[in-house]
């Protein structure tokens, strides 16, 4: 009769036929893996580096009639692939950030309604008049864009990011 | 005691080696892991400021973790 419990006779285990591997091939592999480490962080830097800061050039965006109060309009700025959006405040006042949210880049949009920032993936909502996060998973500010307005024409002058 | 306990390869000797070598190598692995992270947090971040000395940290690290695993292989 066999009188090994149910657990080993479903699951046998033939220990002198496993393949164990020693302290030493467990070192080898931390140090493999150490290098591996090294190589991803200097991909990242020379990445971050070679991208550098973009400020972007000053492009004209829209003129102010373009853009009624409380309303919002999409650009694209620094870069043609960088999607951005204009809002119009009460008062005349004209702020723009990039659209992309800081948590998973999703496009935000500007929620009339709560006077926000909105992504709509995951609810994050970001301050429209700062662009500081105010509630949701996002974990930096939108980066904001630098506005002029000249002779009735809005240009995005660069982005900054913090 | 005789002389032979104080051999380095004896197994006694090389077991607490290796094991003080995982100990250490694996530490350099953790922090390497944390780099990592604060590295992609500054590029997606869009920042460029302290990317090099990070890097520089990493291969730091890696130094101490190879030169620990080669001192002894």
């Amino acid at each position: 009769m066999d009188r090994k419990p149910t657990h080993v006779r479903d699951f046998p285990f033939q220990r002198a036929a496993d393949a164990f591997v020693t302290r030493r091939e467990y070192l080898k592999l931390l140090t493999l893996t150490s290098a591996g480490l090294l190589l991803s962080s200097l991909g990242v830097a020379i990445a971050a580096l070679l991208r550098g800061d973009r400020p972007g050039e000053a492009m004209k965006v829209a003129s102010v009639q373009d853009v009624p109060e409380g309303r919002s309009l999409n650009f694209n700025y620094p870069g043609e692939d960088d999607p951005a959006i204009l809002v119009r405040l009460p008062g005349d006042r004209f702020v723009a950030y990039s659209q992309k949210c800081t948590h998973l880049a999703c496009a935000v949009y500007y929620d009339r309604k709560s006077g926000r920032l909105q992504c709509p993936c995951h609810d994050g909502f970001f301050d429209v008049e700062t662009g500081l996060v105010i509630a949701g998973p996002p974990p930096r500010p939108l980066p904001k864009i630098e506005l002029r307005i000249e002779n009735g024409e809005i240009h995005a002058i660069r982005e900054v990011r913090t | 005691m005789n002389h032979d306990d104080d051999d380095l390869n004896s197994p006694e000797h090389g077991s607490a080696i290796v094991q003080a070598q995982i100990l250490v190598v694996f530490f350099a692995v953790a922090i390497q892991l944390w780099l990592l992270t604060v590295l992609v947090e500054q590029f997606m971040a869009g920042s460029v400021g302290g990317v090099v000395s990070l890097a520089i940290a990493s291969l730091g690290a890696f130094i101490i973790a190879f030169g620990v695993w080669h001192a002894y292989r």
